[in-house]
This record gives structure tokens, sequence and C-alpha cells, in this order.
């Protein structure tokens, strides 16, 4: 027995001016009575009372003293060892992703899951480290391992929701590695089970993972998809497309779209059970500012994937650079009524003045890092330098969902040489040939970039009327970032959102507040994009609006998971020898309590005979 | 202040002091004597023998059946009231006030019964004498006395009684005191019997002597004696002390009636005009 704090014991001084006002209590009060005949009986009576009985009347001072000391070696924080397991390494993994804000909790998931974590913090022994991450748009660590039960509290109830989807596999890796090496260690994850995420092959080694679940209903309604397009009729008009969905059961729903505040549209839909239901607003070209869309069906559980927003920005040709170009490609990229061509001959203009996006048929210039540009052919200066000599091939697979390779067969074009890329510079291969990849596309230095494997004017794309397809997906694609859109910026809560800026200083505001603005080498990067809603950039003079909506089958899925499989990592806790420290100052602090109760009862009881 | 009310003094003016028994006085009085004498109140009839007076032959009794039977008269006698009021310092205060207006109340209605009344504050010894007087001239001299009888001293009955002058004839001992002294109750009861004189005890007893408004440790100290008795007072203790008390006066009453005296309680909340005029009559005492 040990004690945390022995200046708590000083209050036991306490006793020595306790005991002398007792005393001081019984000093008599003199009274002149006519006679002290009838009273000498009474005195003697008093004075014979057997030992038990002065005992009872020292009684309330004993009590007194005792719950004074009882208190004071509460105050001191006693401490005992006990033979037990060692010290347990706990990680809190909190479910913080966007289904948790289901309000089928205390009110919602989240604060049941929460309450829960709480209560085992509170159970912790003096020896138990414990360690809290969040999973939200990305696993973060909000209380390293420790023994401070208070900070792991505070930290627990600073956790905000997210409208972000999350990975609840990152945030048990991230546990799990943060805990190697550590004895004893049990995860808990308080979630309502991150939907269909495969968490079964988790490198669970010796930890035990343990599930708190969050949730119990399954019924919701959900906006799964926003997409703003050009009109396909006319260029002065534009489209928005929403997709909802209804989990769980079956409900009536619908779908409301307000432009700047004023409801513009409404579309009532039946909404089956896992069925997506898509809907089309017409928007008139000159529309700008923010739309939203709010989603409305019985019995919804989930408020975060019922409102979606998209920032309109006003119809904007893109200022494409062409470099090196031949006159097929120029021409193609003309006809795009989206695109204002330039062309130049060397790659010095493409940075000297800000373009959208450049496109280049030969070197690409030094200095292009964070701008958006297309490399079209094996050409030095490429993110995937070529190597070996260019041999013809053919295109074997290609990711059909990616944006640039939509409406584009690749099977039947003849590649007359292709090189063998050094890696991938950073790129995902989107287009895989026989020797390697024949597109690749990604985002470098927040910038987005193209690469093509093979010289299109040795191969027969450019006859094709895939050609001016891709070059209008490209277009698209490269300049969906830099923020010309017609369609509308919108990202998925979470994801971070830049762009391209000569502005030093830049400021953000979101729908929670203002949010931080990197601004680093000529680009503006949001990170904090969690909440779903509109947020506004201002970039020295110029201003630029994006939405970030929820947008995720994952989270919208809120049928919550009750069991977690894990394949390794079985093994129970098993702590062995050793021994751990118990603080005892709650028992005592109770026993006083309660003594305090019986003295109490002890006085009126006396007052009352 | 003055004792008594004139209010009060009327009403008693029509009472007399009734008696026990017949005790033979000193003087012509109007108290019946066990002698039979020459009053105008028929006692008896005896049969006549030579040498009695024949004034007093029944001639009716005589002429109806032809005997001679002599009528027999009380005699009546006077007797002397001594009011024995205890003056010590445990009586100071409400009880004291309370045997000087009974004592002064019975006094008045003695004086009026031709009784000669003597008055003697009793402490450890005869502290006041005021000598026997008759009629009720000698009131204002019995009111005054009674009046500048003030309380102090230690309590020995025995020995202030010891200490009274002797009355020739019947006497009625009137005793008023709270009896709270250290020789105890017995003795002066007996050494007042043993005088001769009919004995009435009042016995004066504050209420709060029963219960006092005391809790908490206390240290009691005696009036009289200065002794000091610390105790501990709750309600149990007072419950105690209580029953003590109530113990003790059924004690003084029980030997007080073994002894041939007449016991009549005191309490002082009770007003002395209930006391003479309903329980002193009830008990005879008053007529």
């Amino acid at each position: 027995m040990s004690l945390l704090a022995p200046l708590g014991l000083l209050l036991g001084l306490l006793g020595i001016p306790l005991t002398a006002l007792y005393f001081l209590k019984v000093r008599r009060r003199r009274v002149r009575v006519p006679s002290t005949l009838l009273w000498a009986a009474q005195a003697r009576a008093q004075r014979s009372a057997t030992p038990f009985e002065r005992f009872q009347r020292k009684l309330l001072l004993l009590v007194q003293l005792l719950i004074l000391a009882l208190l004071a070696l509460a105050l001191g924080r006693p401490v005992g060892e006990e033979q037990r397991g060692a010290g347990r390494a706990v990680v809190l993994v909190l479910d913080r992703t966007a289904s948790m804000g289901a309000l089928d909790g205390s009110p919602t998931r989240l604060d049941a899951a929460r309450d829960q974590a709480l209560e085992l913090v509170g159970g912790l022994d003096l020896s138990d480290e414990a360690e809290l991450i969040t999973v939200g748009a990305a696993a973060v660590v909000e209380a390293p391992f420790t023994r401070d039960r208070a900070a792991l509290e505070a930290a627990l109830r600073q956790v905000e929701p997210s409208e972000a989807e999350g990975s609840l596999r990152e945030g048990l890796e991230l546990a799990l590695a943060l805990a190697q090496g550590r004895q004893g260690v049990e995860v808990h994850l308080f979630s309502d089970g991150g939907a269909d995420e495969p968490l079964d092959t988790l490198p669970a080694g010796a930890a035990a993972i343990r599930l708190h679940p969050a949730g119990r209903a399954s019924k919701n309604a959900a906006i799964l998809a926003l997409d703003l397009r050009a009109s396909p009729t006319s260029e002065l008009e534009r489209q928005l497309f929403v997709t909802v969905q209804q989990f769980g059961q079956a409900s009536q729903g619908e779908v409301e779209l307000y432009l700047n505040g004023q409801l513009a549209s409404v579309q009532a839909r039946a909404l089956p059970v896992d069925e997506p239901v898509s809907l089309v607003f017409a928007l008139a070209g000159e529309a700008q500012g923010e739309l939203r869309v709010v989603l409305r069906a019985d019995g919804d559980l989930l408020p975060a994937d019922d409102v979606a927003w998209a920032a309109l920005s006003p119809a904007r040709t893109r200022q494409v650079l062409l470099v090196g170009g031949d006159r097929l490609t120029a021409h193609a990229l003309a006809q795009d009524p989206r695109v204002r061509l330039h062309t130049a001959p060397s790659a010095d203009a493409a940075t000297a003045a800000p373009y959208d996006a450049t496109l280049f048929m030969g070197p690409v210039p030094p200095g292009m890092l964070g701008q958006s540009y297309a490399v079209l052919g094996p050409h030095p200066g490429a993110p995937a330098l070529p190597i070996g000599e260019p041999r013809p091939t053919a295109a074997l697979t290609w990711d059909r969902a990616h944006p640039l390779t939509r409406f584009v067969d690749w099977e039947p074009v003849v590649f007359g040489s292709a090189s063998a890329l050094d890696g991938t510079g950073g790129l995902v291969p989107v287009v895989q040939g026989l020797s390697g990849p024949l597109l690749l596309a990604g985002e470098l230095g927040g910038g987005r970039v193209l690469e093509l494997a093979f010289d299109p004017l040795r191969s027969d794309l450019p006859l094709r009327v895939g050609w001016p397809v891709f070059l209008y997906n490209a277009v698209g694609w490269l300049t969906e970032r830099a923020g010309v859109s017609a369609e509308g910026e919108m990202i998925r809560a979470g994801t971070p959102w830049s762009t391209a800026t000569t502005a030093q200083i830049a400021t953000a505001t979101g729908p929670g507040g203002e949010v931080p603005v990197v601004v680093e080498r000529g680009l503006a990067r949001v990170r904090d994009t969690e909440r779903a809603g509109i947020y506004t950039v201002a970039l020295g003079a110029q201003r630029r609006a994006f939405a970030a909506n929820t947008l995720s089958p994952r989270e919208s899925r809120i049928a919550p998971r009750t069991t977690l499989e894990i394949r390794a990592g079985e093994a129970a806790i098993s702590p062995t020898g050793g021994s751990s420290r118990r603080e005892w100052w709650r028992p005592l602090a109770w026993t006083a309590l309660a003594l305090l109760g019986v003295e109490w009862l002890v006085y009126h009881l006396r007052r009352r005979d | 202040m003055a004792l008594l009310s004139p209010e009060l003094l009327a009403r008693l003016t029509r009472l007399r002091l009734g008696s026990r028994r017949r005790v033979p006085g000193a003087g012509i009085g109007s108290r019946p004597s066990p002698r039979r004498g020459q009053s105008q109140e028929f006692a008896d009839h005896r049969p006549y023998v030579p040498g009695d007076d024949l004034r007093f032959l029944d001639w009716h009794v005589f002429a109806r059946l032809d005997a001679l039977w002599v009528k027999l008269f009380e005699e009546e006698t006077d007797r002397v009231v001594q009011l024995l009021v205890d003056r010590s310092a445990s009586m100071e205060g409400e009880k004291l006030d309370a045997a000087r207006r009974l004592a002064a109340a019975i006094g008045w209605i003695a004086l009026g019964n031709t009784d000669r009344v003597l008055l003697a504050g009793l402490e450890a010894r005869v502290a006041e004498y005021l000598p026997a007087g008759r009629s009720r001239r000698h009131a204002p001299a019995l009111f005054h006395a009674l009046e500048a009888l003030g309380a102090g001293g230690n309590t020995a009955l025995s020995d202030a009684i010891a200490a009274l002058p002797r009355q020739r004839g019947g006497s009625m001992a009137l005793l008023f005191t709270d009896l709270l002294s250290p020789e105890g109750h017995e003795a002066p009861l007996r050494r007042l019997v043993a005088t001769g004189a009919e004995v009435h005890l009042f016995h004066v007893v504050a209420p709060w002597e029963l219960r006092p408004e005391l809790r908490g440790e206390v240290m009691l100290v005696d009036s009289e004696t200065g002794e000091e008795v610390p105790v501990s007072l709750d309600d149990a203790a007072l419950d105690q002390h209580q029953a003590r008390v109530l113990a003790w006066l059924e004690d003084v009453e029980t030997t007080a009636r073994s002894l041939g005296v007449s016991y009549h309680r005191v309490s002082t909340a009770a007003p002395v005009e209930a006391l003479v005029l309903q329980t002193l009559r009830q008990q005879g005492l008053i007529l």
C-alpha cells in the first residue's frame, strides 16, 4: 500500500480541533437548583453507567473521528498492490464515420458508443495503458497510450461526428500497428460495424479485438450520387442527376431541389429496398450559386446522407494549351464547345501563363508539378519515363469506370509502338497493354496528370471516333480539378480539395466555420472537408466554391454489424504474473459516507429518545 | 405586594378552619373540646348522678321518659394555629410565595374563628417568629410578617421545630415546606407530631422540579449547600428524574399519613384561591 497524494493525510489533523471541540462541548453549564437532593441519584446512576453505555456516549466522537480518518486516507489516494495480470494495453477505436450519426443511439450511435467507451475507461486499472483512435475520413490517434484516464475521457468527449466515409480497417490496422510489442493488447472497437467492409483478414496477431456494437435499426434513405453535367441537347443548359436508395425497409420519398435556398423543384418517388432510384433535374445555363438536394423519407434514421450540395459555377470555357500537337488533335480539341484552345510549338508557353489544362505532344518542361496536364506519348519529362525500344502492342484490359475511358473502346486500337515505362511515376495504370501500361493517370502535387505510353500518331487511335471522345474525356477530367467545370465542383466529404493559384494567402469557410487552407508551391489545398456542405475559398481576389457530400453507400447502409470475425488473433487476453495497483479512495469515500449516515441516525435517535 | 386580594379576603371571611380531632384548649374558644362544657352547642345525654348541676337536667326527657338525664354541651376551647413556613433557600421564589399566600389565607380564616395564630419562619433555626395572636386585629401583623419572610439559609427543620416555643392546650401545626432537606422528610414530621399538635403538611412543589427545561451537560448547584452535581441531561435522564421525584412525593405522602399527618400537596402552578376554596374544603380542613 502506498499513497499517491500523501498531503491529503493532512486532513486528518482536523481530528485535533474536532476532539477539542467535543470536550469543550462537555464543559458543563452551571445551573442553580433549589436542591440537588433528588439529582444525586441521577448523577450516581450516570457515574455507574456500564462501560458500554459510556462508550455509547463517546460513540459519536469516535464515528466522527473515523469518518475524518477515512476521508483523509481517501484524499491520500492509497493504492494497493494486487496480484493479478500485468497492465493491459487497451486500444479504443471509436468509429465516428457518417453512419454513426444514425439516430438509433442516445441520441446518435456515436453518443452511445462514446458512453460505452467512457464506461470502459472508467473501469481501467491504474496499470492499464489506453489509447484512443478515431475513425473518420482518416484514422487519427486522438490520445496516445497513456495511464491518464482523465486525458482519455477528455479526448473521448471531444470527438465530433464526421459526415465522411471512413475505413474501420484502416483504424484497426493503425491500432494494431501502434500496439505492436505490447503485452495483453485489447482492441475495443466502438462501431456499427462499417457495413460490408472486409475485416476478416486483419493481422490481429495476439491481440484480442472486441466489437462494442452501436445501433439497432437499418432503415435509411440516402442520396448516393449527385452529378451535374451539361445537357446533351444544349450547351446552355445543365442537368442534375440524383440517385437515391432505400435501405432496410421500403418507403416513399421526396427529393427537393433548392437553388440558393429557394425551392426549385420537387420529385416524389417510391423507394424500394436496395434499388437505386435516379432522378434528373433540369437547370438553366445561367443558374449559379448553391444547389441543395434534400431527400425526405419516412422513418429515415441517418440525416447526414439526406442532404447533398453542389456549387454551381457559371459556365466558363476551359483554357487548354496544346503544345506541339498535330492538326488532327488540335481540330478535335477545338470542336469541344467547352474548350478555348491555345496552341504553342514549344513547351515554354506552358509555364508562362496559367492554363486549366496543358496537353503535351512533345517534351514536358520542368515546373509542371501541381498543374493538370497530359503527356500524349512517351516524351521526355513525363512522370513515367520510357525505357527500351518501342514495340507494337495491344490493349488487354482497362478500367471501364474511369472517366478517361468512358465511351472509348480500346480493344481494336492498333498500337504501332508503345514504350515500356520505368515504373508508373506515381500514376495509376488505366489501360493495360501487353508490355505494360498504355494509359496512366493520377494526381501529382495537387494537379491531375495523364500519360500515354504510346505515340498516338503511331497508332490508329486518331483515326477512330474514340480519339476525340478520349480528348473530350481528358479535358473534362483534367479540368475538373481546376474548378472550371460547368458541372460544378463536388468532392466526397473527407477528401482534400485543391486548386492551382497564384495567390499567396487563402482562406476557406465551410459549413462549420473557417477551415484551414494550405497554400504551397502554387497550390491551395483544403484538407478538412469532413463536414458535408458548401465550402467557399478566397484566393486573393478570386472566390471559389466547392461542395462536399457524404455520398457513400457504405455509410448509408446503416444495418449494424453485431459480430466481428477476425480470422487471425482470436487469442484471449491472458495476462500472467506481475501485480497491478488499484486505487482505494472510492471504497474509502463510500465507507465514510455510510458512516456519516450512521452518525446522523445515532444523533437523531438519541434526540428522539 | 398584597398577599391576598380584598375580594379573596372577603370570600374567606365566611369560612372557618376545621379540625380532624378535638383538642383541649388553654382558654374558651370556638373549638370543640373533648371535655364536655358549657357552650351553647348540645353534645349528648348521660344519666343524672347526684351532684350534677340541675340546670342541665333535660326536663323534656324527664317528662316523656320519666328518667333523669343530664344534657351535655360541647365545651368550646380556643387553640393555637401554628403557621410554620420553611423559608430556607430551596423555597426561594414561587415556592415561598405560594407558601406565604396559603399561610396568609389559612391564618385569616383561623383568626376569624377566635383561634390564636402564630407564625414561624423556619430554616436551620427559627428565623422569624410572630407570637400567637387572636382575632383579626392580629391579621395585619401576621400578613406583614409573612411579607417580610425572605428565603435563605439551610434547611434543618427538625432543629427548627425543636426550637419552637411549646404551646399550651391544643394546637394545630401547619407546616409549609418543600421538604428538600438533607435530613430527609420523616424526621421533621416525627418531631412535629411529637409536639402533640394536629399536623398538616403542605408540601410545596414546583412543576419544573419534576421535569426541568434543561438539556446537555449540566453542573447542578445546590442553592442551600452549594454542592455541585454533574449530570448529563437528555430525554431519558429527565424521564428517570421525573420518575424519582414522583416516587419521592409518594413516599413523603405515605410517611406523612403513617404518622397521622394530613398531607396536602401544593403545586405552585395552582392559584391560592383554588387551593383554599376547593381543594382544602374538599379535604375538610376548611369548612
